[in-house]
């Protein structure tokens, strides 16, 4: 048997096994917004666990992660550096937010902000800014899952045929069981991605190098610049140190305002579920370690690929792996991106709705689980065809979406533990951050020492926010207490 | 401990975290000699403050459950 048709059967058994798992979880739900968006409220440890590690690390950290220590070097580093800093502050908001969620029954983060700040306008900014900024997340994961494919089965299996399989299993088991789904398949995804990762991580430096230091000596000695912070740029010059750090700062402050990982403190069954799932998330960040060992195993083996995002299906395919070895990385892969893929496009439809869609238009719980499922095979429809358009710049769109989800920062922090922040103040910092973030991102000129455009908008956020809050009417302390001095759910 | 006083050492302690791992701390680091169980000196102390980050998290958890 051709060794193509081989790997598409393990794909394709890989597939099945995910649907099952999928449409298994939503049985039992309740038929409300609440089961559908937030999964009644009842996620335990091993879910929240993978539920949170899975959906951070997506496509781009398995395919783009061993492509930046690749042709990035030591810049990769910064992936490793931001991801506990960006989860601890967790410890103590995650357990606030579920407990304002559950007592004023909120899904989303709009909907947390707007009870805070009430305002319309806020709310739908919100949804618009999300939006915008998860469908290139989403177009990005099927984007990853269609080129393994494609260079797992020799090209017999095309980009769109493989992104549109994959991600209409996605859609199948969204729609049907909503998040719970989304938490069981990322439970079975993140245990996938964990074993492939180190087992690739640590058999790739032996087979090609003979080992992890003598890979390490051999690039010192070839190309000392690699490894030496903070790395090089894309194009192979020396990266700036205000790049580096900024990049760290500004994805630390971003990464638990994704939406996508944001309104899962509402899933949690107590708040010890989420404090235990930040004391365990640095367990999940050293997954990244063996995905950058992939990159650096490529580094002399492979001196000159085009594409440094295909480095890991390039090593996989030259270095006469046995088949299964080939199949388990595809569907280690596939895990990556789709584990990601399901939790956005879950919440798009989800932020659409809630915080676009119902301020101005009420409706019925069932019209909203009927409409958020609508919008999941929209958003899924846009991103496919960005997914299969050439010549898009997605990593860029991406990179400016993190500076612009991280302007969602200092709003959230003013509505849980600043009692003299107004409705105008949020509003007024909200739109000059990312107004800024923005016009960075135009004019790269007007951002200094290669700051990230983000940490541009943040600085003028901030003093935004507090000016325009000092000098509006404060809100009434009953109404602060609710989010600044929350009561305690009774079991958690 | 008093519970105020944990919280303030672990806010330090992510602070110092942040300050370790970026401008200037971290040109302390930067050259990628000598490796560290093979591993480059870069690479070795960003895992160094993972593994850090995790231990403190742990007391931190600890502490709150006991309180």
């Amino acid at each position: 048997m051709e060794q193509w048709v081989v790997v598409t059967s393990m794909i394709v058994a890989y597939l099945m096994i995910t649907l099952a798992i999928g449409l298994r979880a939503g049985k039992g739900l309740s038929a409300t917004v609440d089961g559908y968006v937030a999964g009644d409220r009842n996620f335990g440890l091993l879910v929240m666990y993978f539920v949170t590690g899975a959906t951070v690390f997506s496509a781009f950290a398995f395919l783009g992660g061993p492509g930046w220590a690749y042709s990035r070097g030591a810049a990769a580093f910064y992936i490793l550096s931001y991801g506990v800093l960006g989860m601890a502050p967790w410890y103590v908001i995650g357990p606030k937010v579920a407990r304002i969620g559950r007592r004023l029954s909120l899904v989303t983060q709009a909907q947390l902000l707007t009870a805070r700040f009430p305002s319309k306008t806020l709310s739908i900014l919100i949804a618009v800014v999300s939006v915008v900024a998860l469908i290139p997340y989403i177009t990005l994961q099927m984007k990853g899952a269609g080129i393994v494919i494609e260079a797992v089965t020799d090209g017999h299996v095309p980009l769109w045929l493989g992104a549109l399989v994959s991600y209409g299993i996605v859609l199948v088991y969204v729609l049907m069981s909503g998040v719970a789904a989304v938490g069981w398949t990322n439970t079975f995804q993140g245990i996938f991605m964990i074993v492939i990762a180190w087992a690739l991580g640590l058999y790739l430096p032996y087979a090609l190098h003979g080992g992890i230091g003598p890979m390490f000596a051999e690039i010192i000695e070839a190309r000392p610049e690699m490894l030496a912070l903070p790395g090089l740029t894309g194009s192979g010059e020396a990266w700036s140190w205000g790049g580096y750090t900024s990049a760290i700062i500004i994805s630390a402050v971003g990464l638990t305002m994704w939406p996508h990982i944001f309104m899962k403190a509402f899933t949690a069954r107590d708040e010890r579920i989420i404090r235990r799932t930040v004391v365990l998330f640095p367990t999940f960040q050293l997954f990244l370690v063996p995905v950058f060992l992939i990159g650096f195993a490529g580094v002399m083996a492979v001196p000159n690929l085009e594409q440094a995002d295909f480095i890991l299906p390039h090593l996989i395919l030259t270095i006469d792996l046995p088949l299964i070895v080939v199949g388990l990385f595809c569907a280690g892969a596939l895990s990556a991106s789709m584990s990601t893929g399901d939790a956005l496009l879950h919440a798009t439809a989800s932020v659409a709705v809630e915080d676009g869609i119902r301020p101005i238009q009420a409706m019925s719980e069932h019209t909203q689980r009927w409409l958020i499922r609508v919008l999941m095979v929209v958003a899924g429809a846009i991103a496919y065809f960005f997914a299969i358009s050439e010549g898009m710049s997605l990593v860029v769109l991406l990179l400016t979406s993190y500076g612009v989800i991280a302007q969602l920062a200092p709003p959230i922090v003013a509505a849980l533990f600043w009692a003299r922040a107004t409705t105008a103040g949020v509003l007024a910092g909200l739109l000059a951050g990312s107004g800024t973030a923005l016009i960075g991102f135009f004019n790269p000129a007007l951002v200094p020492f290669g700051l990230h455009e983000g940490i541009m908008g943040l600085l003028v956020h901030v003093p935004v926010l507090c000016l325009v809050s000092w000098l509006t009417a404060p809100q009434e302390r009953t109404h602060t207490d609710q989010f600044l001095n929350p009561k305690p759910l009774d079991n958690g | 401990m008093k519970p105020q006083h944990l919280h303030r050492l672990v806010i330090a302690f992510f602070v110092l975290y942040l300050v370790a791992v970026t401008w200037p701390l971290a040109m302390w680091v930067s050259d990628p000699l000598p490796l560290i169980f093979g591993l480059p000196l870069p690479l070795a102390w960003s895992i160094l403050w993972i593994v850090l980050g995790f231990v403190v998290l742990l007391v931190l958890d600890w502490f709150t459950e006991r309180s």
